[in-house]
């Protein structure tokens, strides 16, 4: 598989699992078909005093620990903890819809009234983990290791992840020791929220740290300014962050974090009744009720995620926009949401998620009628219905549990007499497939993410990000959304941006209903109850310094 | 593994050739063997449900009941309960048989028929040949078995058919190696020396004195390799690589199951069950065949 495309995948994407979790996975499998649970860990007891560590049992793998150079939920919730950006997302909030946009290495920050610049003044006294204090010749450091080609620091993997915010960066200057200015080639209205996007994540970096492992090694000692700093690595296992006693900041609640790694998420489950780990995401849906009778506390949060389809507008039965309304008729999401997800997810409508300034929750373009959608199908002359293919993994960040999931909406689609045939695949496996485009005679291919930016919809929807050049798989073009999308881009006005994206939406649903939501993930976190101060916010990762164990 | 299974291939080995009474006596010896009709009984059984599916099934396998998902067992109209999509259990077995019974079998005849062609040459030829070939399958037993198999399928992708095809490629070295090893027991005795002093050719000394003689070590061998082949499917299905949804499977149906292990037991242990079972049967099946065809038993 091309380089190229494996970077492009792995930036889109909320996960980056490697191909060795794919034969460490095998090999579980392999050990006996009727499933292997985790032995319970006794090595937790050495882990310190119960009330100085949180441990969290993961739900798939971390990627690597430099923000710069990776893309991953999951791997966020570690890099969040130990790194800090110009601004950040305020997620010591739940009660939000969206999570505030507020300063954080930088106190304020301007935007010219071209777009063209933003100057920020950063904050004084902030020190890296290593001593080395953090100042406008550091910012400028992390910047040019992002976006300048010809720096003697840059680092094109990093420039991979974070093109979205570096490919209009023409200059990064340090005006003085403490002012920051960056220099744009476009006005780009929603740079600021994507900085705070969970691949590439632009954070500052310890230029001294770079200096002495090198870009590719910065990861295995990582080095930030954030509340905690980097302890031990073990891959595949756990990984452990201790508190930074100079944080510039309120020290956190905890004196250490423990993430250990629990992909099976009935061991995840166990391990959570025995005490092994202190909380867990993504609980199997049948156990919450359980685990709400037991006293676990469960959290959930309007996350900004969407459970959706790709549809092959290059399809001979799906080019056919009757087709695709029927589609989006012929699902039972309710039923679905409530019988085989007992509630952990609510249905979808629209391709904006939640926690965005442009999301409407009472928008609702179709509902499920099957019988309206097989008089359109009659209409296309499909009144016999016909045959398609739909693809989708077998587990995988944010997928929830998409086979099930698909079977499911198999049944429902057959009811109306589209006959589905299903093919699933290992995650790695299917991003490098689904990425290549929809094929012909393929319907559909599944996936699931979302931004609490609404330029996310641009990422997936523009024309010109087809296959290879992006990750609008099923081949939808139309120079109308397009040109919004142009429109929303540059407009600085909040919320006549918000007006556009909506705008956008209803085309995309309703004029062309060119992708199939199915559902919105509600993020739920299960903790014992001896953890409190935590908080689940409108986002796919959380901060850890307010959260305490009781002893 | 070498030690055990050259003491069954010799066990197995005949002293002279058969003749048509041979048959007879073996069934005899073998049906006094209550754990190897237990299996010959389990598997008819098994089999049979498989087979006569569209017939015996009380449910589709396919369709949601109106019970709901997860009912446990005993629930009225659904003896077995039904699984996390709501559908009959009983229902599913049956069907699943189907898909895990031909999984388990075909890939290990398939590779016994390769095997039989590869041992033979290796075994009588000798010299560069065995060599060639031998030297040759032994990149495959540097990896464990299913491991391999699973490789396979994650190169050329899943379905069942690529799921027979990688267990029948990962199965030809090792029954390879008991037709070779049977071929060199066989090979120096007298009546072979005989054959070839009368003027039989190649082709017929392996054909008509060899090949027969070769077959029940081999048959043995096979029969304890489909218990093992039956798990071994079923772990590949449970892996997604197999039958893809919604087909019933009964490796599938344990993967699908995990999920509400907590709340719904049943709907992974019984699948579960079904599948030990089934290999054991088989297991039971190959001790009575090499109990039937040891030459050292009573005539």
């Amino acid at each position: 598989m091309d380089p190229d495309k494996i970077n492009l995948m792995l930036r889109m994407l909320p996960d980056g699992v490697s191909r060795r979790d794919f034969l460490r996975t095998a090999a579980a499998g392999a050990a006996g078909a009727a499933g292997v649970l985790a032995v319970p860990d006794k090595s937790r007891a050495q882990a310190g005093k119960k009330n100085g560590t949180l441990v969290y049992g993961m739900e798939g793998p971390s990627d690597i620990l430099d923000p710069q150079a990776t893309g991953c939920w999951l791997t966020y919730r570690v890099t969040f903890q130990m790194f800090e950006g110009l601004l950040t997302e305020d997620l010591t909030k739940a009660d939000v819809t969206i999570p505030p946009l507020v300063p954080k290495l930088a106190e304020s920050y301007t935007v010219a009234k071209d777009g063209l610049s933003r100057t920020f003044k950063l904050r004084k006294g902030v020190k890296f983990h290593d001593g080395t204090p953090f100042n406008a010749q550091a910012a400028v450091f992390s910047w040019e290791r992002m976006y300048k080609k010809d720096a003697p620091n840059f680092y094109p993997r990093a420039n991979s992840y974070t093109s979205y915010v570096v490919e209009y960066i023409t200059g990064a200057e340090a005006v003085d020791e403490y002012t920051l200015k960056l220099t744009f080639s476009k006005p780009f209205a929603e740079w600021e929220r994507m900085t705070l996007q969970s691949w590439g994540e632009p954070m500052m970096v310890s230029p001294s740290q770079v200096k002495k492992t090198g870009n590719e090694k910065f990861a295995d000692a990582p080095v930030g300014t954030g509340p905690f700093r980097f302890v031990e690595n073990v891959p595949g296992d756990r990984i452990v962050l201790e508190r930074f006693k100079e944080y510039w900041g309120p020290q956190p609640k905890v004196d250490k974090l423990v993430f250990r790694r629990l992909d099976d998420p009935a061991a995840r489950v166990a391990a959570l009744r025995t005490g092994e780990v202190d909380f867990i995401l993504a609980p199997p849906p049948d156990e919450v009720d359980a685990l709400r009778k037991e006293k676990f506390q469960v959290i959930q949060s309007n996350a900004p995620h969407i459970w959706y389809w790709h549809v092959n507008m290059k399809d001979d039965k799906f080019k056919d926009v009757r087709v695709r309304k029927a589609l989006q008729m012929s699902v039972d999401k309710d039923r679905m949401c409530t019988e085989l997800l007992r509630g952990t997810a609510r249905p979808a409508w629209s391709m904006i998620s939640p926690a965005t300034a442009a999301y409407d929750p009472k928008y609702k373009p179709y509902s499920y009628d099957p019988d309206k959608a097989k008089a359109l199908l009659k209409d296309a002359g499909l009144a016999n219905g016909f045959e398609t293919t739909f693809w989708t993994s077998t587990s995988g960040s944010g997928q929830m549990i998409p086979v099930a999931m698909a079977e499911w909406i198999q049944r429902d689609l057959a009811k109306v007499g589209i006959r589905v045939k299903l093919e699933t695949f290992d995650w790695i496996t299917y991003l490098s497939k689904m990425f290549q485009g929809l094929r012909p005679g393929h319907g559909a291919y599944q996936l699931s993410w979302g931004m609490t930016s609404n330029f996310w919809i641009d990422i997936v929807a523009r024309s010109t990000r087809q296959p290879d050049k992006g990750v609008n798989v099923g081949w939808y073009a139309n120079p109308k959304v397009d040109a919004l999308l142009d429109t929303a881009r540059a407009e600085l006005d909040d919320k006549k941006r918000a007006a556009v994206y909506k705008q956008i939406d209803r085309i995309i649903m309703e004029d062309d209903a060119a992708f199939f939501p199915i559902c919105n993930d509600l993020n739920l976190v299960v903790l014992s109850p001896k953890v409190k101060g935590f908080v689940n916010p409108p986002e796919e990762w959380f901060q850890l310094w307010t959260p305490w164990v009781e002893a | 593994m070498p030690t055990s299974t050259t003491l069954a291939v010799k066990a197995a080995m005949p002293r002279l050739q058969r003749g048509p009474g041979a048959f007879i006596r073996a069934a005899r010896v073998f049906l006094r063997d209550r754990q190897a009709v237990i299996g010959l009984l389990i598997i008819a059984i098994t089999g049979g449900a498989a087979l006569l599916a569209p017939l015996i099934s009380p449910y589709d396998p396919l369709t949601s009941e109106s019970v709901g998902r997860l009912a446990p067992i005993g629930t009225p109209g659904h003896l077995l309960g039904t699984d996390e999509q709501g559908r009959d259990i009983l229902s599913r077995l049956i069907w699943g048989g189907r898909a895990s019974l031909l999984v388990g079998i075909l890939p290990t005849v398939a590779a016994g028929i390769v095997a039989l062609g590869l041992g033979l040459l290796a075994g009588y030829l000798g010299g560069a040949v065995d060599h060639g070939i031998m030297r040759g399958l032994d990149v495959f037993f540097a990896f464990p078995l299913v491991l391999l198999a699973i490789a396979i399928v994650g190169v050329i992708g899943p379905g069942m058919g690529n799921q027979m095809f990688a267990l029948a490629v990962v199965l030809v070295p090792y029954s390879t190696r008991v037709v070779r090893t049977a071929t060199l027991s066989v090979k120096p005795l007298e009546f072979v020396e005989a054959a070839r002093a009368l003027g039989a050719g190649n082709g017929r000394l392996i054909g008509c004195h060899l090949l027969p003689n070769v077959l029940p070590p081999l048959l043995v061998y096979t029969s304890t390799l489909v218990g093992m082949m039956i798990v071994a499917s079923a772990g590949l299905s449970f892996l997604g690589l197999g039958v893809q949804p919604p087909t019933p499977d009964w490796g599938v149906m344990v993967g699908n199951g995990r999920l509400v292990i907590y709340r719904a037991a049943h709907v992974v242990t019984i699948p579960g069950v079904v599948i030990v079972i089934t290999a054991l049967a088989f297991n039971f099946i190959g001790d009575g065949l090499r109990e039937a065809l040891d030459p050292r038993a009573r005539r």
